[in-house]
């Protein structure tokens, strides 16, 4: 009950403090303004990670594809020369 | 406390209060914060006056000034300023609420090594913003009306989920599990049809209004029956503080709610609230919420140091954690930082947050006594 208590007195006193220090002070309002930036700044990181990983993974799917295919030929045509090589052999 | 003394202070405590109302708006230091530091003085410092003196009365002091707060602020509300504003509001309430609680529990969790469910009710608990300190001080503001407005619905819905929520982690706590589904279908429920009370009475009251007024000494009727309101809201079990400010806001924006149509249907003339009613509202509104403050002072407790330290951190990292808070919710805009960074500042907690406290001692959870 008593760290309720505490938390609504602060959280009052910290508002009303705030409150008249963005009106007045400016490096108070900077301070924000900092703070908003960095929350957008952020939010850009996020979004940028998000494209790199989506980037990425397309790309490695792309990757992915393509080893296995073109060692699908590799194998086959390999194979088939064996192939042909056991038959003149024979 | 001898009567004539009283009767002194509670004159001087007006006076006051218009004192402190005028350096807000000279000198930007809130009234709120002069009243508390007033109640503070005559309390905990200087034992004039305790908490224990005002009894059953304090609680319903508490009460009759969120609910007369609420269905004021409601009357300043205006629709289109409502549907501009409602995404923004769902998006902090939620935002703000669900961070703070979590951040709050997650400290209680490592910090006091609580159990889990009793630092999530604690988080809960103080997760909302305060209507009582809200309205008032965004008022004063110079700001953006839709910002005033997302700020007021905020600070009205934070409360449904603070309660909601507490009560649900108590229930949990005490049955040892917790049932999600029932949680988030009780919060559906309370918004929903506590909004339809409060409409459903702002449509009667409305149609009534232009009778009443014809009565002797009828202006006090209007809030009263908001108190009939929020008394049957609560008794239904839902929000009776949202019922209060749907009453508010229907009353007021009677003329876009009440189509022709239903005019035509239901017959009758509906009304909204005159200016002397409005002036003489806000008058009451002023009144109470000096008391109230003083009041918030007088039961603040400085004996144990712990919980106030405690306290204060926590405070402090929920101011932090405020900010990228409203700028995840908030659309950036370069007209209105300055509301950006009052958004940011207001952080509130209230009457929800101490009602709610003093439930877990009461129900004998553990852990209980710290929340």
């Amino acid at each position: 009950m008593n760290l309720t208590f505490s938390i609504v007195l602060f959280s009052i006193v910290f508002t009303s403090v705030l409150v008249s220090l963005v009106g007045n002070n400016a490096t108070v309002r900077r301070t924000y303004e900092l703070g908003l930036n960095f929350s957008m700044l952020f939010r850009i990181l996020v979004q940028k990670y998000q494209k790199a990983r989506k980037l990425k993974k397309l790309r490695n799917e792309a990757l992915f594809k393509e080893p296995i295919q073109s060692d699908y030929n590799t194998v086959i045509s390999e194979l088939n020369a064996n192939k042909e090589e056991d038959e003149i052999k024979k | 406390m001898n009567i004539a003394v009283t009767v002194v202070s509670v004159g001087v405590l007006v006076f006051l209060a218009h004192v402190f109302a005028e350096i807000f708006s000279r000198k930007k230091i809130p009234d709120v914060l002069l009243l508390i530091v007033v109640g503070l003085i005559v309390g905990p410092l200087m034992n004039i006056i305790s908490i224990d003196d005002f009894g059953m009365i304090g609680p319903v002091f508490t009460t009759i000034t969120l609910v007369t707060i609420l269905f004021e602020g409601g009357t300043e509300l205006r629709f289109d300023a409502l549907k501009n504003s409602l995404k923004g509001t769902s998006l902090l309430t939620n935002l703000n609420f669900f961070v703070t609680m979590i951040v709050v529990g997650l400290i209680g969790w490592l910090a006091f090594d609580l159990p889990v469910l009793v630092s999530l009710m604690l988080g809960s608990i103080v997760g909302g913003t305060s209507s009582a300190v809200v309205i008032p001080l965004v008022r004063q503001l110079e700001m953006g009306k839709n910002s005033k407005t997302v700020l007021i619905l905020e600070s009205a819905f934070s409360d449904v989920l603070c309660i909601v929520f507490a009560l649900a982690f108590m229930e949990a706590i005490e049955m040892g599990q917790l049932n999600i589904g029932l949680m988030i279908g009780n919060v559906f429920a309370s918004f929903i049809l506590a909004t339809l009370i409060g409409l459903s009475g702002a449509f009667f009251w409305s149609m009534v209004l232009h009778k009443i007024r014809n009565i002797n000494n009828s202006i006090f009727t209007t809030p009263a029956f908001v108190f009939i309101i929020f008394g049957i809201s609560e008794l239904l079990g839902y929000s009776g503080a949202i019922s209060a400010l749907a009453f508010g806001i229907g009353l007021a924006n009677m003329d876009s709610l009440a189509s022709p149509i239903i005019q035509s249907i239901i017959a009758k003339r509906t009304d909204t609230l005159n200016e002397t009613e409005r002036v003489l509202f806000s008058e009451i509104v002023f009144l109470l919420k000096t008391f109230f403050f003083v009041y918030i002072g007088i039961s603040i407790r400085l004996d144990d140091l712990f919980p106030i330290i405690i306290g204060f951190i926590i405070t402090l990292i929920l101011f932090v954690v405020r900010v990228p808070v409203v700028r995840a919710s908030m659309p950036n805009s370069q007209d209105h930082k300055l509301d950006l960074y009052y958004m940011s500042a207001i952080v509130p907690k209230g009457l929800a947050a101490a009602v709610l406290a003093t439930i877990p001692l009461q129900r004998g959870i553990a852990g209980g006594s710290l929340s």
